[in-house]
């Protein structure tokens, strides 16, 4: 028995996984990029002093 | 050296290890799905779909179950610590939710015809993922006073709702329903089951290197 021909659903399938996956991780790239690193309380002090 | 800054040097430490652990577990994944399992006779090469299903399914349950122990601390301990790795899973959650509802539609169109049905679990799981869409929602714009202990509260409703999920496959007689109710039943070959087991691990340490990485970002916006 031949198989069914499937392999337009299976390549939405995986686009929409990739898809969702990249997009997320371009959010949380942005969103450090927004960020500043975070602050060293004892150097900064030794830097004031 | 303070606690969050403690923590930022664990997660320096652990997150490249995750980078490159979920990039070759990836690439392997893909290679054992694509190249070396054969398609499945009566669905064809959209039975393919299954590896990543039930793995980002997987994840997300434990997503869900970090935000239900998280949020039941903050709740007790009120410490913002807890709110992070809540908003973290949360989101994290809902991405492998999303993925899951949005493959399991593209999968039951082509092979059942349909792309959804009202049946106990497909019912449950869209209810769940409409849980976390409201959780993503309140932590965008509810009051920054309360979103904390508003998005716990509704946080524990949301896991709750993952056992009944699971469960709510036996109201029905199988014959009835469309998605199958254990995989075990099935009879996957040897071939389609280690590529499957490895699938679902893939997607649960890409799943902590998301966490992580959310979990580190909302810890620098809250100091």
């Amino acid at each position: 028995m031949e198989n069914p021909d499937t392999f337009q659903a299976l390549f939405w399938g995986y686009s929409v996984i990739w898809l969702l996956i990249a997009s997320y991780l371009l959010i949380l790239r942005k969103k450090i990029n927004n960020l500043q690193p975070p602050v060293n309380k004892e150097k900064s002090n030794d830097l004031e002093n | 050296m303070n606690q969050i800054q403690k923590i930022e040097k664990l997660l320096n430490r652990w997150e490249p290890i995750l980078w490159i652990l979920s990039l070759l577990m990836i690439v392997v994944a893909n290679y054992l799905i694509f190249m070396v399992v054969p398609n499945e006779r009566t669905m064809g090469a959209v039975q393919r779909i299954l590896y990543f299903h039930v793995g980002s399914a997987i994840a997300c349950y434990l997503a869900f179950a970090l935000v239900f122990i998280s949020s039941v601390l903050y709740l007790v301990k009120k410490n913002h610590f807890f709110d992070a790795l809540n908003v973290s899973a949360g989101e994290v959650g809902f991405l492998f939710c999303s993925i899951v509802l949005a493959t399991g539609m593209i999968w039951g169109k082509a092979s059942w015809g349909t792309w959804f049905q009202m049946e106990p679990r497909l019912i449950t799981f869209l209810f769940l993922w409409m849980i976390f869409l409201a959780f993503n929602i309140l932590r965008a714009f509810d009051d920054k006073l309360t979103k904390a202990n508003h998005s716990a509260v509704l946080g524990i409703v949301g896991a709750i709702t993952v056992p009944i999920m699971v469960y709510s496959i036996k109201l029905l007689p199988a014959s009835k329903q469309l998605h199958p109710e254990v995989i075990e039943k099935a009879g996957l070959p040897p071939v389609m089951l280690y590529t499957m087991c490895f699938s679902i691990l893939t997607v649960i340490v890409l799943q902590f290197l998301l966490i992580s990485m959310r979990f580190r970002i909302e810890l620098r916006s809250k100091n």
